[in-house]
């Protein structure tokens, strides 16, 4: 599960960012085209904060939602009008998680431009304007 | 676990091929190693290796691709193939640290990363989240090469990144016994005046375009086996 991983790295840039401190309280976000199960993040989180000594450590985690806007016609478009419609074009990009076929942008939600177009005008070249990967937006310490 | 860096200011120069055929002589010398292709627009190692798998992942993330020679790899091209990637700026940046925390390397004793040509966010991208590795940059024995790669040079000195030194490759080509030198001599000359150290002298090898990976005793294999020598003494070292 791609949740371990995530929540591994996000751990270490918490404590990172603490330099020492006692981290109390974490926030997250996660691009929804990342299809991240927040619960199972959760669990990950709170096991490998307790692992690592953070004991009291919270976190919020907020999913993003992911949304593209077109450089070429300027169409702006979310992710949740065509993610449906998409699922069979990622197909071929999928990842098997622990045996699942996974979409590609659960792990590297940037690959968006490799795979997606304009809905309009076809173009790749696209911004995601919001809900792309996933970010430690804040950590508060103890002073 | 010691990280190695291929990058050059230029393009074509050929960092994925010595990059692979390190990772690949580092493996026969009996270490166990990693290499990341971190070229976004242009992954070639994937051509090098090929693989029809499906790349897959566990709990601790995603695993890389096995080569015949026992190298762990990982580039790009296994997930989206030939598709353009047009990605920009800090979305670049951002591929680059996923890809540098995602990867399950296992126990590797060397991560070789090829880098793109340039000198913007991926290089940036992967220094920083890299600061322990050696860099090696790669360049051609000519002027415009050598002066473009000075330019990476600079760069990387200036983010507090160190090049080890410059690898010149393709700066001899042998006929009948005869070394042709490809770019003139004036090479080292030059190198010496911009203050980098040349790191090793590759031949022109034209086996290479049949069987890039296939060892033997050419000269290019033959200096290869010797900068990874030199490689392997300075990771000791530092
Ligand atoms: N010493 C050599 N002898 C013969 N051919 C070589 C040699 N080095 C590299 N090549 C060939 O030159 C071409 C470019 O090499 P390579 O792709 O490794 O360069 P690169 O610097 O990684 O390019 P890019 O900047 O596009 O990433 C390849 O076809 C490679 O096989
Ligand atoms: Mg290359
Ligand atoms: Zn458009």
């Amino acid at each position: 599960m791609h949740e371990w991983s995530l929540a591994e790295a996000l751990i270490s840039k918490i404590e990172e960012v603490s330099s020492g401190r006692t981290p109390l309280h974490a926030k997250v976000s996660i691009g929804e085209l990342m299809e991240i199960e927040v619960d199972v993040l959760k669990e990950a989180l709170n096991v490998l904060a307790k692992e690592r000594g953070m004991d009291r450590l919270t976190f919020t985690i907020n999913v993003e939602e992911t949304s593209f806007k077109c450089n070429s016609c300027g169409l702006e478009w979310k992710w949740k009008e065509v993610a449906k419609r998409m699922a069979k074009e990622l197909e071929p990009y999928q990842i098997i998680d622990e045996g699942e076929p996974t979409t590609p942008f659960h792990f590297l939600p940037y690959l968006a431009h490799a795979i997606l177009k304009c809905p309009k005008c076809g173009s790749r070249d696209f911004e995601i304007k919001s809900g792309n990967t996933a970010k430690l937006l804040s950590v508060v310490v103890e002073e | 676990m010691k990280i190695v860096i291929f990058a050059s200011g230029k393009g074509g120069v050929g960092k994925s091929l010595v990059s692979a055929s390190t990772a690949i002589e580092l493996k026969r010398r009996g270490h166990e190693v990693g290499l990341l292709d971190l070229d976004l627009h242009g992954p070639t190692q994937h051509i090098l290796f090929p693989s029809s798998g499906r790349p897959e992942a566990t709990r601790e993330g995603l695993k890389p691709f096995l080569s015949p020679q026992g190298v762990k790899l990982f580039s790009l091209g296994y997930i989206f193939k030939d598709s353009p990637l047009p990605i920009k700026g800090k979305e670049k940046y951002g591929m680059v640290q996923d890809l540098t925390w995602l990867l399950d390397w296992g126990d590797i004793d060397y991560l070789i990363v090829d880098l793109p040509p340039g000198t913007g966010d991926e290089h940036l991208a992967c220094i920083r989240a890299f600061k322990t590795a050696s860099l090696y940059l790669v360049s051609l024995p000519s002027l415009h090469s050598i002066s473009v790669v000075h330019r990476a040079y600079s760069l990387f000195k200036d983010e507090g990144h160190n090049p080890e030194g410059v690898i010149l490759n393709m700066c001899w080509l042998k006929i009948d016994g005869r070394k042709i030198y490809l770019f003139g001599k004036e090479y080292k000359k030059v190198m010496r005046e911009r203050g980098m150290e040349i790191v090793a002298e590759l031949p022109f090898d034209p086996l290479l375009s049949k069987a890039p990976l296939k060892r033997s005793n050419s000269g290019y294999w033959r200096r290869i086996s010797k900068l990874v020598a030199e490689i392997i003494a300075r990771a000791n070292r530092s």
